[in-house]
């Protein structure tokens, strides 16, 4: 008897298991940055929740940033859109929430938008982006260039339709197509000869005096704890499927 | 004369029981009525949206092969009947000739890779694969409240009552001609491709 019970009680238990991992594997959001295939170093992370957090105070747009390791038998744009829903990325009713969703693995990119947002960052934008601040990094295997000088173009286009101005001084930058060319070699010489007998003292006087870099400040000054302990969510809006993907 | 006051009781009982339900079915019938018609509007709203790109992608596509008269030519047929359509029915009927001419055409842009190469032909297709991609997601919705009138309406005993209120059956959006089940897919250079997700599903 009792036997039977553990049979059935079994059987049970799989047969709740499998209908589980019928649903797409989705991982729960930390933050505005999601770095779960860990190809992002800790400077972009930080410089990316600045930007998001910054463009959310002063426009409400939520952008989040999110790698997975690969989204397995799954469409790259159903993944997507399923996790925008789950997330509710962007605000109930005004919809303006964007997913920028990496996978390493293969190699695909998806960009959502939702109904609010896709005024500001129609199809034909969102892929001038993506082909010249995205791609192009990642077929170098810089996925922090590419990620960080994409969502920097999101953000600045987004924040310049609102009339704000992001003041973490971000500025997107194209990849260069090559490192360092003979024109550069030139140019830093030329440079160099003329400045040397201005750049001694300077560096003596660092050394003594107290040279102080204003940089420390620029990025993520008072967004330190924005996300420490647990995340609450995002603000429940949804997706209409609007956006590009991209592979590499 | 107590049995009779109890009869006239229950009779009461009974009659107030099959006026809430009446009232409240009534109200559910409204509402998801309501829901398909709102999300057939975000469909109908993609649809066209897809219908205006449609003349921009026929015009690039004229200025490599201007021989094709009778895909272009099917095309427009197809858009202006979706765009002069009074009701889901006829536009999905219309929509679906047009995605069957959309598939030919992308079946000529195949043989065109300065066309496929060309910046401003990449943004079209980026708008455009966009654009299938908000139908997919319109469909699936619509689908889905579809799923729950249909079953509602056609029900017992909530039936009766849809019928009453004069409630068709809203007509699912999915593939009518067998040659269209297969999906086209351009590649183009830089890592984008163009799945006419609108034509793959069934229901």
């Amino acid at each position: 008897m009792l036997k039977y019970q553990i049979k059935y009680f079994l059987s049970l238990f799989l047969i709740l298991f499998a209908f589980s991992s019928f649903a797409y594997d989705m991982p729960k959001p930390v933050g505005f940055v999601n770095d779960f295939a860990h190809i992002m170093n800790d400077k972009t992370i930080k410089e990316l929740t600045a930007l998001s957090s910054e463009l959310e105070q002063k426009t409400g747009v939520e952008l989040v940033v999110v790698t997975v390791n690969s989204v397995g038998k799954n469409d790259i744009f159903d993944y997507s859109v399923e996790m925008f829903q789950k997330w509710g990325i962007g605000k109930k009713g005004k919809d303006n929430g964007i997913l920028f969703l990496i996978s390493k693995n293969d190699r695909k990119l998806r960009i959502d938008t939702g109904y609010g947002v896709e005024g500001i960052l129609p199809d034909g934008l969102l892929g001038r982006i993506r082909d010249k601040y995205i791609i192009p990094y990642f077929k170098k295997g810089d996925y922090d260039s590419g990620i960080l000088n994409g969502s920097i173009a999101i953000a600045t286009t987004v924040a310049k339709s609102k009339g704000v101005t992001l003041n973490g001084k971000f500025q997107a930058r194209r990849a260069k197509r090559k490192a360092f060319s003979l024109m550069d070699l030139i140019l830093v010489i030329a440079v160099l000869i003329f400045f040397v007998p201005y750049i001694f003292p300077i560096i003596f006087g660092a050394m003594f005096g107290s040279y102080r870099s204003d940089w420390d400040n620029s990025l993520g000054g008072g967004f330190g704890d924005g996300f420490g302990g647990g995340f609450g969510g995002f603000g429940g809006g949804s997706t209409g499927g609007g956006g590009v993907g991209g592979s590499w | 004369m107590k049995g009779l006051l109890g009869v006239i009781s229950v009779i009461l009982l009974i009659v107030i029981g099959v006026g809430i339900f009446y009232y409240s079915s009534y109200n559910q019938l409204i509402k998801i009525n309501e829901d398909v018609k709102s999300a057939w509007s975000d469909v109908d709203v993609q649809l066209k949206r897809r219908a205006d790109l449609i003349p921009n992608l026929v015009n690039s596509v004229k200025g490599y092969d201007a021989h094709e008269k009778e895909v272009f030519e099917h095309i427009a047929d197809a858009r202006s009947k979706l765009i002069a359509a009074k009701n889901p029915k006829d536009e999905l009927k219309a929509n679906s000739a047009l995605e069957s001419g959309i598939s030919r055409l992308l079946v000529i842009v195949e043989r065109y890779p300065e066309l496929k190469a060309n910046e401003e032909f990449t943004r079209l297709m980026d708008n455009l694969e966009g654009t299938e991609n908000r139908i997919s997601v319109a469909r699936k919705r619509y689908n889905d409240v579809v799923k729950i009138y249909n079953s509602t309406i056609l029900s017992f005993p909530k039936n009766i009552i849809a019928s009453r209120m004069n409630l068709k059956p809203a007509p699912y959006f999915k593939i009518t001609a067998p040659q269209d089940k297969i999906p086209p897919k351009v590649e183009f250079g830089n890592g984008t491709s163009l799945i006419l997700k609108g034509s793959l599903c069934a229901s």
